[in-house]
């Protein structure tokens, strides 16, 4: 193995190390915009249910 | 009201008009973390019930829910979002480049190119949180608008879900993330740095230690096979310039025709002749071995139009002595001492003249010079018996710096000088001999190596009868005893000497380091001080310019 190689090798490392800990935040970013759209779906939820809530009493629905 | 029962999941699955296809919940599989999560959701949901936090007014196009990707991702990348994001201020600044700026130094290429790839990689990550987190508020307004719901209404729910305050949970820890990124690539990057700016630690790890050391060697001869051009390169021009600037006493034409040997390798063809100077004529060979031979010869000597030389020593400085050799001097001398016998001798001298060392004219003048110089004339009878370094030290002055390790001792019991060869020397010295063949380089090394003296009363039977020789350690080959040889050379890698014997240098003799230390007796050798030697070729170019 040539030092060219040598080089380029322990330089590779480096950047791998880099962009492992690059991959590291992008699981955790990924985890969180799960999260956000379900907490977003959820809401969205509560939305519609105080919608058919709404639409029950214009109605007069009863249960 | 189904309170109690309400699955929302269920209820949006059979919700004419606002169908949402439910992405599968991939976000919490650990139990521990998910109580934890939970009341830290629990807690901040509380504080945001109070702070009054209202969702910011988007102008952005509305975008589903459920939108696949690329659209996602062209709405991200909106150049409305961009402005909007660049507007924001940042949790944490993008910190500075570590080094590298103007006036901090140095940083090799490898370390820049891993700054700016950090910083990209910082860069976007920040990007991606900004996107990200504006994207759920995006999504909130997105719903409330579809729902469209009296104001109202919407706070109230949003209060009760406290959805304001679970979005700024998943944005702090969005930030905490980035700024772990931006911790780690620092350290790395600072790891990096602090390798190159200080001492490596010693490792005690003996692997590592090999690997190290094997490394270390790999690089040295790498740099060596880099850097033997550019030295050859940078001599060339060296003498180009002397050459130019009129700054060489001799021609090349001159230098060819009484120096220059017809092979570098064996260096200059000499035959010692009559006169006990094999040291001069060894030492005169050696220094022909060597890559400054011939600067050394251009810039101190000349030959005058009559036939006579003049030669400044010491070679190569500034303000030397000049010795004029004639012709004359140059040829045989009656020898004083024919068929006188001398003290402790049986045979009377039989030379009826003395004559100089056979060779080029060119070193037959520097033989001249050295008698000339050490005797104040060319008295060959005086100059019988010496040290090679003696004669290039003479020759060379402080260009030179004598290096000499014998291994003769005188033993006070018997009252005897012994000569038990190198192999004989204490560890230290033993280690330094090691150092000097193992590192020999032809540009910096001169050097010529002694034979043991061989008494045959202390050593009878070692020196062939009736021949005057004596077998070398290890090897066929014979050698003369307390005869200087010349050192034209050593092949580090295969651990062998190149020597070649006064009497005939055109002959190479070659044992490996452990014949040598067992054969000779002592290394004579001087050092070339480069600094010195570069320091007087300036001077003698500023003198001449």
């Amino acid at each position: 193995m040539d030092q060219l190689t040598l080089n380029n090798i322990q330089h590779t490392e480096k950047l791998k190390n880099i962009a492992l800990v690059n991959q590291e935040f992008l699981d955790g970013i990924e985890q969180l915009k799960s999260q956000q759209r379900q907490t977003v779906l959820e809401y969205r939820g509560a939305l519609e249910k105080r919608k058919i809530q709404q639409f029950e009493e214009q109605l007069g629905v009863t249960h | 009201m189904r309170e109690e029962g309400f699955s929302f999941e269920q209820d949006l699955a059979v919700d004419d008009g606002v169908h949402i296809e439910m992405p599968k919940t991939e976000i919490i599989q650990n139990d521990a973390y998910v109580s934890t999560y939970d009341k830290a959701l629990d807690a901040r949901w509380k504080e945001s019930e109070s702070s009054g936090i209202t969702a910011p007014n988007w102008t952005l196009a509305p975008i589903s829910i459920d939108a696949p990707q690329p659209e996602v991702d062209s709405v991200l990348s909106s150049p409305e979002l961009v402005a909007h994001t660049e507007q924001l201020p940042l949790t944490n600044e993008i910190p500075p480049p570590l080094v590298g700026g103007e006036g901090v130094g140095v940083v090799p290429e490898n370390i820049q190119e891993i700054e700016k790839f950090t910083e990209e990689q910082v860069a976007t990550a920040t990007l991606e949180v900004e996107n990200f987190v504006s994207s759920g508020a995006n999504e909130v307004a997105l719903a409330e608008e579809a729902i469209a719901l009296p104001d109202s209404d919407i706070q109230e729910v949003r209060e009760r879900t406290g959805i304001l305050g679970k979005l700024e949970q998943i944005r702090n820890q969005a930030s905490v993330l980035l700024v772990k990124l931006r911790d780690k690539t620092t350290e790395i990057v600072g790891r990096e740095i602090a390798a190159l700016t200080t001492k490596p630690q010693k490792k005690f790890d003996h692997e590592k230690e090999n690997e190290y050391e094997r490394i270390k060697g790999f690089i040295r001869n790498y740099e060596r096979e880099n850097v033997a051009p550019v030295i050859e390169e940078a001599k060339r021009m060296r003498n180009k310039i002397l050459e130019e600037r009129g700054l060489l006493q001799m021609s090349q034409e001159d230098y060819q025709t009484y120096f220059a040997p017809k092979d570098f390798e064996v260096g200059a063809e000499l035959n010692q002749g009559n006169v006990g100077d094999c040291y001069a004529v060894a030492a005169l060979h050696a220094l022909s071995c060597s890559p400054n031979y011939e600067i050394i010869c251009r810039s101190s000597m000349k030959k005058l139009p009559d036939g006579s030389w003049e030669v400044k020593i010491p070679l190569l400085s500034e303000n030397g002595d000049v010795i004029n050799i004639t012709q004359e001097e140059l040829g045989p001398q009656k020898n004083a001492q024919f068929l006188k016998v001398k003290e402790g001798d049986i045979m009377p001298d039989l030379r009826y003249s003395l004559k100089s060392l056979g060779g080029k004219e060119g070193i037959r003048v520097l033989e001249a010079a050295f008698i000339k110089k050490k005797f104040g004339s060319v008295d060959r009878l005086a100059a019988e018996g010496g040290w090679g370094s003696e004669v290039l030290e003479s020759l060379g002055g402080d260009n030179f710096k004598k290096y000499s390790i014998n291994s003769n001792k005188y033993n006070a019991d018997r009252k005897t000088h012994e000569h038990p060869g190198l192999v004989s020397l204490p560890a230290d010295e033993m280690a330094f001999l090691d150092h000097v063949l193992e590192n020999f380089d032809p540009e910096v090394f001169i050097a010529t190596a002694a034979t043991r003296f061989m008494d045959t009363k202390t050593l009878s039977g070692q020196v062939l009868e009736g021949i005057g020789v004596y077998k070398g350690k290890d090897t066929m080959q014979v050698f003369v005893p307390g005869h200087a040889y010349s050192i034209s050379g050593v092949d580090k890698k295969n651990r062998v000497i190149k020597l070649a014997n006064p009497w005939d240098t055109t002959k190479s003799i070659e044992l490996t380091f452990d014949q040598f230390k067992g054969t000779f007796g002592g290394l004579d050798a001087v050092r070339i001080d480069n600094a010195k030697l570069l320091s007087n070729m300036s001077n003698i170019a500023k003198s001449g310019a």
